[in-house]
């Protein structure tokens, strides 16, 4: 298990973390946001109060460019995983996390935010140009039932002095009643935010986590909303004070596109931290957000775990929503077995997630992080007459995309960017690439003659690519 | 020449061992020309074999190989390199003297001649017969140009040099 | 100053390091082309190959001259221009569509004055096979000189037309050229030279100078000549000189100058290659016959190749990234020039001519429509099959943001056009057709048709903003510049130089 911190001191040694020092006349949200349009490293806001905000940890490089890192890179380390660790194994990690990992013991550790009580305020969680309160993102809320503990993630503002205004899944609304104590985690070991994100997606915030595989590897710790991460930065105790309250907000964290979410008021009642607490921070609404990021791989990871364990057999190689998409696309490389195999592909993966209406199939041997065959395949293996199948219009609407956000029904699409299982071997062009257009011999030369002469420019790994 | 060959399935006659005319490529140089060959599966049936891989396929990912006996390279202009180089050959060691069996002829020359235009028959003769190949043959004096050890001629050196 | 020919081009590579030369002896066969792949892939320098082996040559190879740094792939071509480096691509358009609007008649100079004719040669000593001609990928049919311009006659302009169509060559003499009807220059031989039983004259020019190059792929209306536009892209005129054999013009600049005729009547095997879609495509068709009648050179000429089929998906090469900087704001001045008030035409970056977004407004009902239906029967007639339409405001050269705007905005119910419906021309350079859709027709264009579609990726309505406001988000770049990130990659540092009509 790695604590938040540790992890955030983990992408620094990797370089792939940057300092910025604090005042900061330009809003945090704003520097965050630019950054990642840029691909560019996490951020570590530090401010004199010593409570310091990071921005990026959970996202990563926009794939429409070729780079060494991968936009999942970042949170496979923060699970634990190798550096070269592939998707695939990211995302049966991820699933590993909920309840097909089983119901490990528990272990608990003492609660490192045991800093004497302070505001909520204090915290100078990030203000939008245009918001009127600070917000809370990233954070894990915590209920306790009979059952015992639930997780879901929690996105909302910090409202005077001692309010909180929040949206969490209707499935935890529906466990807490007024008075009822909700604990919100903010700082939470990757593994717990990850495990919260993939309980709301797969629509099990009601099953307790004591029955998920995330207590065999986080410690955790007693609070009144329940057992939260030890490790956890900032611990805020509250209690709901208004199930239905009457206030609007216009963004939605990633995952309130999956799951009916609801607001609550809450009341805080304390807030502990750490010594020198280090929060997360998404700018939510804005491109490659790490709630974005973190609500695609959660919902992959589900979609593959449940589209391979369906027909007894597992062809596809694996599944994509990536940010870059704003979750509204679904990606799959499959094995495609038979002519008509696509179809039935494509309207299972409708059928698991709401999210989306647009399935993209390509072929079992292109890797997910060669993205940009990707979105070449789409258009040059497709038929525009045939490969592009509408569904009749009487399909739901999808959540993510902007267009018929009335509910009125409407089609959906799928492209099969692959190759057809009915033609002949012969009539598959070969593709043009390092590997077949050059036998073994040539290809040796080549990379001799590079290796000997001098570097480029600029470092020419296989990216070419620099911060 | 080297001892590969390429050529596609497209060009293949009917029968294997038949004698046809085949668009083939030079494996080593890339060079692609025309020529008269025999193909046969085994290649003890062939004089000279060498290998020939037939590419098949739309995009010719498939092949297999036969073995093509080079007969003589003929090109789009339907010129036989061979029978120029041999003539060639030949001629090094045999007479040059051309009869045109031709009173008229004669005749004509003479008076080119007569009134100065030329030095002789024969000088006249070879002036206005390469003028008329450099205009009607030129492939022809292509051909017989790569051959040629060096021009001893004038009046060929001069048409070469006026050719396009 | 924008360069003049393209070995200046090359020196200025140089000068900022994206040049590498090779020594050491490296061969034509595939060896060349293998190593400039691998550059590209690794967004490396430009190699040059001065050594060729297994041939006595003074000539040289350029693999690839014209691929750009993958951050910014204009970033070369602009330096060509006598633009500054580090432009965003959108005030880069901005700048070549200002260019492309004040073109520039080519002058002439007399051949002694002309570089190309440092070397002539004409008839017997005519050797096609003395110039080290790649092979570009295992399983092509033959060598290829596949990074030129073909001048070619048109009635209707002055200094004829110029485009672009690879050629296969065969021996010292003969070549085979890729003409598929539809497509100007082959129209002409096809339905004019030939059914005459004449000749026809082309130049087929390699090595010219860039805004040359670059107008190979362009569209040009009808009337108009490539030259023109050249030197308007150069802010100068292009020098011409006149061929030796026959009356066309040809760049004084250019490394080689291969003058010919293409024969009525008679074809040549040509292909399979390895194409711009990223795959081998073939099988070998017959095509015309381009015979060559003198060729002229420049001492020591470069001769630039193209190691087609990798400008897909990540990778980029010389002729994705001259579609991107020159192709692309030439169809904008185009589209504008026919009415449609578009703010940039750009090609999707990885897939290199088969997909262009369009950043538009839309002033009326059906604007689109006539949109698409204009390019699919003009330009967009034979190699493209897709087009997407974002807002003006979306960066039609940020794929994140084209993606975002066809999974947000295009409803697959309402806004995904023409698809299904198959009744336009198609080249059978696809890998979606079947051998038999294609055909083995003799003038290129498949037997079986194919979908044109064009997705509306616009918003109906207002655009939600959620970004900040365009001053808060500069600084905020600046900020993160100081603090350490690469330049590079922010967009507004380099602010769009007003909207250029």
């Amino acid at each position: 298990m790695i604590p938040f911190t540790q992890y955030v001191r983990g992408l620094a040694g990797d370089d792939d973390l940057v300092r910025l020092d604090g005042p900061f006349e330009v809003p945090v949200d704003v520097l965050a946001a630019e950054a990642l349009r840029a691909s560019g490293p996490a951020l570590r806001f530090q401010r004199p109060t010593g409570i310091d905000l990071v921005s990026g940890v959970f996202s990563g490089p926009d794939q429409t460019q070729h780079r060494e890192a991968r936009p999942w890179s970042r949170l496979a380390l923060g699970l634990g995983l190798e550096p070269d660790a592939t998707l695939v194994d990211l995302l049966e990690t991820i699933s590993t996390l909920g309840p097909t990992g089983g119901n490990p013991e528990p272990t608990y550790a003492g609660q490192a935010a045991s800093g004497t009580d302070i505001d909520v305020q204090d915290l100078q969680l990030p203000q939008g140009e245009t918001d009127m309160w600070p917000a809370v993102t990233l954070g894990v809320a915590s209920v306790s039932t009979a059952d015992g503990t639930h997780w879901a993630p929690v996105h909302g503002s910090v409202v005077g002095g001692d309010t909180l205004r929040v949206r969490v899944p209707d499935a935890l609304s529906s466990l807490v009643a007024d008075g009822t104590t909700m604990t919100i985690a903010l700082g939470v070991p990757p593994a717990a935010i990850t495990t919260a994100y993939l309980l709301a997606v797969t629509e099990q915030t009601t099953t307790p986590i004591q029955s998920c595989g995330v207590t065999g590897t986080v410690p955790l710790v007693p609070t009144n909303g329940g057992l939260v991460p030890s490790a956890t930065e900032v611990v805020i105790e509250t209690t709901v004070v208004d199930r239905q309250p009457d206030f609007r907000s216009d963004r939605r964290e990633g995952w309130e596109y999956v799951v009916a979410s609801g607001p609550l008021s809450l009341s805080v009642e304390s807030v502990r931290a750490t010594d020198t607490p280090v929060i997360p921070i998404s700018p939510v609404g804005r491109p490659l957000a790490d709630d974005i990021q973190l609500t695609g791989l959660a919902t992959a990871a589900t979609l593959y775990h449940r589209v391979n364990n369906y027909w007894g057999i597992s062809p596809v190689e694996w599944v994509m929503l990536p940010a870059e998409a704003e979750l509204g696309i679904c990606f799959v490389a499959s094995d495609v077995l038979y002519g008509g195999f696509e179809w039935q592909l494509a309207n299972i993966l409708f059928s698991f997630s709401s999210l989306f209406d647009t399935v993209v199939i390509v072929d079992e041997d292109v890797p997910p992080q060669d993205f940009g065959r990707v979105l070449a395949d789409v258009w040059l293996k497709s038929h525009p007459a045939r490969d592009w199948t509408f569904s009749e219009p009487d399909a739901p609407a999808a959540t993510r995309p902007h267009y018929r956000t009335d509910n009125e029904t409407g089609s959906r699409l799928y492209v099969n960017a692959a190759w057809d299982p009915r033609w002949k071997e012969t009539y598959i062009a070969p593709r043009v690439t390092f590997q077949n257009s050059f036998p073994g011999n040539v290809r040796d030369v080549a990379r001799a003659l590079w290796d000997e002469s001098d570097t480029g420019p600029e470092d020419t790994t296989e990216s070419g690519a620099s911060r | 020449m080297s001892s590969h060959y390429i050529t596609s399935t497209d060009h293949l006659p009917e029968e294997a061992q038949a004698e046809t005319t085949l668009q083939i490529t030079d494996a080593q140089t890339k060079r692609i020309f025309e020529t008269r060959v025999r193909i046969a599966k085994d290649p003890a049936e062939l004089t000279d074999p060498e290998p020939l891989t037939i590419v098949a396929g739309p995009h010719e990912s498939v092949s297999e190989t036969r073995y093509v006996e080079l007969l003589d390279e003929t090109d789009a202009t339907g010129i036989d390199h061979e029978l120029v180089a041999h003539l060639a050959a030949e001629q090094e060691t045999a007479s040059n003297i051309l009869n045109t069996r031709s009173d008229d002829l004669k005749v004509l020359l003479q008076y080119l001649v007569e009134t100065g235009e030329y030095e002789s028959t024969a000088d006249a003769l070879r002036e206005v017969a390469f003028d008329h190949l450099a205009t009607e043959r030129p492939a022809l004096l292509d051909a017989y140009a790569e051959v040629r050890r060096e021009p001893d001629d004038d009046p060929l050196r001069r048409v070469l040099g006026k050719q396009e | 100053m924008a360069v003049n020919s393209l070995r200046e081009y090359l020196d200025l590579l140089d000068t900022t390091g994206w040049l590498r030369s090779f020594d050491q002896p490296v061969s034509w066969d595939l060896e060349a082309s293998a190593a400039t792949m691998l550059a590209n892939i690794r967004d490396g320098p430009v190699p040059v190959f001065e050594s060729i082996a297994g041939i006595e040559t003074e000539s040289k190879l350029v693999g690839d001259p014209y691929r750009g740094p993958q951050t910014r792939p204009w970033d070369h071509f602009a330096q060509a221009l006598g633009f500054p480096s580090g432009l965003s691509g959108c005030t880069y358009y901005d700048r070549v569509i200002a260019r492309l609007n004040r073109t520039k008649a080519p002058r002439t100079v007399a051949s002694h004055r002309a570089p190309c004719k440092e070397t002539v040669r004409t008839g017997t000593e005519v050797d096609l096979l003395s110039f080290p001609w790649p092979y570009i990928h295992e399983g092509d049919g033959g060598r290829y000189s596949n990074h030129h311009t073909i001048v070619a006659p048109d009635p209707d302009t002055e200094w004829g037309t110029w485009s672009s169509h690879r050629m296969m060559i065969h021996d010292s003499s003969q070549a085979s050229l890729l003409l598929l009807a539809g497509e100007q220059v082959p129209n002409r031989y096809y339905y004019d030279y030939e059914p005459r039983g004449e000749p026809m004259p082309v130049a087929v020019v390699i090595g010219a100078e860039p805004t040359v190059e670059s107008t190979a792929d362009m569209w040009i209306p009808t009337g108009r000549s490539e030259a023109a536009f050249a030197g308007g892209l150069k802010n100068a005129p292009v020098d011409l000189v006149q061929c030796e054999t026959n009356d066309l013009y040809v760049p004084a600049t250019a490394e080689l100058v291969l003058e010919g005729h293409v024969r009525p009547d008679d074809r040549l095997d040509e292909g399979p290659f390895g194409d711009y879609f990223g795959y081998m495509n073939g099988p070998r068709r017959s095509m015309p016959v381009f015979e060559v009648d003198a060729i002229t050179h420049r001492h020591e000429p470069r001769l630039p190749f193209c190691v087609e089929g990798s400008g897909v998906g990540y990778g980029q090469n010389s002729t994705s990234t001259l579609r991107l900087v020159a192709a692309g704001p030439d169809a904008t001045v185009g589209l504008r020039a026919a009415g449609f008030d578009v703010a940039m035409a750009v090609p999707w970056r990885f897939t290199s001519r088969t997909v262009w977004v369009i950043a538009t407004d839309r002033p009326y009902p059906g604007y689109l429509h006539e949109l698409a239906n204009f390019i699919f029967t003009t330009w967009g007639m034979l190699h493209i099959d897709f087009f997407v339409f974002v807002d003006a405001a979306v960066d039609p050269l940020d794929p994140r943001a084209v993606l975002t705007a066809i999974a947000l905005e295009a409803d697959p119910d309402a806004d995904f056009h023409q698809f299904g419906v198959e009744r336009m021309p198609k080249v059978p350079l696809n890998i979606y057709q079947t051998p038999d859709e294609k055909g083995s027709a003799d003038v290129g264009t498949s037997k079986a048709k194919t979908a044109k579609a064009y997705i509306d990726a616009t918003t109906d309505g207002d655009a939600t903003d959620t970004t900040a406001t365009a001053e808060t988000r500069k600084r905020a770049q600046e900020r993160l510049v100081e603090a350490g990130l690469d330049a590079a990659r922010f967009d507004r540092l380099d602010e769009r130089e007003g909207k250029s009509q």
